[in-house]
C-alpha cells in the first residue's frame, strides 16, 4: 500500500485555476486582498452590520502520490471565535479569483449576519466536497472557500494594527 | 515548510469467503478488495499493540479507511498534520463501525 502524502492548499492568485496551490498549512489571513497572508484591513462597521472579508479558497493536493483513494472531504474550526467575529464556508466545484466584486455585500441589517449561499463554520464538521477520487498528484476534490464575517459589536479587540487570533482551520478526509 | 505524515499505525487484512487473505500491501487500495466477499478484517499493528479483528456478516460490506485531519491555522503561523483515526467494520443497513486512534485508543460507532 502507498498512502498519499496530502496538504491543505490555499488557491489565489491568478485568473484562472493555479497550476498548484500554495500551501496553506504555513497558515493563512483574512483580509480584503486576494493573498494569502496579505493584511489589507476588514473595516469594523460603526452601526450595527456586517462585513466580510474576501473568500480564502482552499482544497486538498496530493503532494506524493499513492494507490488509495481520497473521499469526504469536510471542514470545521477549532473552536469559537471571538463574539462578533463568524467563520463561513461554501463548497465549490471549481477555482473563481476572489476580488470585491464577488465577495458577500457588507449588511446594514444586523449583526452577525450570515450571506446568502455561505454556512457558519462550527467545531463540528462539516463535508464540502464527498466525491472518491484517486490519489494522483495535484488538487483532490473540490474547494472550500472560507469567508470572515466582522461585526459592529462583539468582545473582538479590532483597529489598526491589530492582528486577532482566530480559531484553526480543520480539514478532515477519508484515505482508503 | 512541508510536513511528513507519521508511519501508519496499523495495516489491514481481510480474510475472503474462500478463505484466502488479501494484506494491505500487496492490494494498495482497500478499494481494490471485493469488500462483499470479506468475512473477517483485521487491523494490524505495525509497532506494538493490539491486533483489532472484525467479523463481518454474511451480506455486509466491510469498511476500512483512515480519517486524517489537517490544520490551517489562521493567524498565519505554520502548524502540522493533525491526528489519523483508522476505522474498520462493516455495513448492511444496520452499520457497525470501530475507530481506533494511533495511540491505540479505542470507540465504536454506529452511525
Amino acid at each position: 500500500m502507498a498512502a498519499a502524502t496530502v496538504q491543505a492548499m490555499y488557491y489565489g492568485g491568478s485568473t484562472g485555476e493555479p497550476s498548484t496551490g500554495a500551501n496553506a498549512e504555513t497558515g493563512i489571513k483574512y483580509n480584503r486582498e486576494d493573498t494569502q497572508l496579505g493584511t489589507t484591513a476588514i473595516p469594523i462597521p460603526t452601526s450595527a452590520g456586517t462585513n466580510y472579508s474576501w473568500f480564502k479558497e482552499l482544497a486538498l493536493s496530493v503532494t506524493s502520490t499513492g494507490t488509495t483513494t481520497l473521499s469526504n472531504r469536510t471542514i470545521a474550526r477549532s473552536s469559537a471565535p471571538p463574539a462578533g467575529l463568524i467563520m463561513y464556508f461554501a463548497s465549490s466545484s471549481g477555482y473563481v479569483q476572489p476580488s470585491s466584486a464577488n465577495r458577500p455585500s457588507d449588511t446594514s441589517t444586523g449583526d452577525d449576519a450570515a450571506p446568502a449561499a455561505w454556512t457558519a463554520l462550527t467545531t463540528s464538521y462539516q463535508a464540502y466536497s464527498t466525491e472518491s477520487v484517486g490519489s494522483s498528484s495535484g488538487r483532490n476534490g473540490g474547494f472550500a472557500k472560507t469567508l470572515l464575517g466582522v461585526s459592529s459589536t462583539g468582545t473582538y479587540t479590532g483597529g489598526p494594527g491589530s492582528a486577532i487570533t482566530l480559531p484553526n482551520l480543520l480539514i478532515q478526509y477519508d484515505e482508503a | 515548510m512541508l510536513w511528513r505524515r507519521e508511519r501508519e499505525a496499523y495495516t489491514w487484512r481481510v480474510i475472503l469467503d474462500d478463505g484466502t487473505s488479501v494484506v494491505e500491501s500487496e492490494a494498495g487500495s482497500f478499494g481494490n478488495v471485493p469488500a462483499e466477499r470479506c468475512r473477517r478484517l483485521d487491523l494490524l499493528p505495525m509497532r506494538r499493540g493490539l491486533r483489532l479483528s472484525v467479523q463481518i456478516p454474511k451480506g455486509a460490506k466491510a469498511v476500512f479507511f483512515r480519517r486524517r485531519s489537517l490544520i490551517v491555522r489562521v493567524d498565519g503561523r505554520p502548524s502540522g498534520p493533525g491526528e489519523t483515526i483508522t476505522c474498520i467494520g462493516w455495513e448492511n443497513g444496520t452499520n457497525c463501525y470501530l475507530l481506533v486512534s494511533n495511540d491505540g485508543v479505542l470507540a465504536t460507532d454506529t452511525v
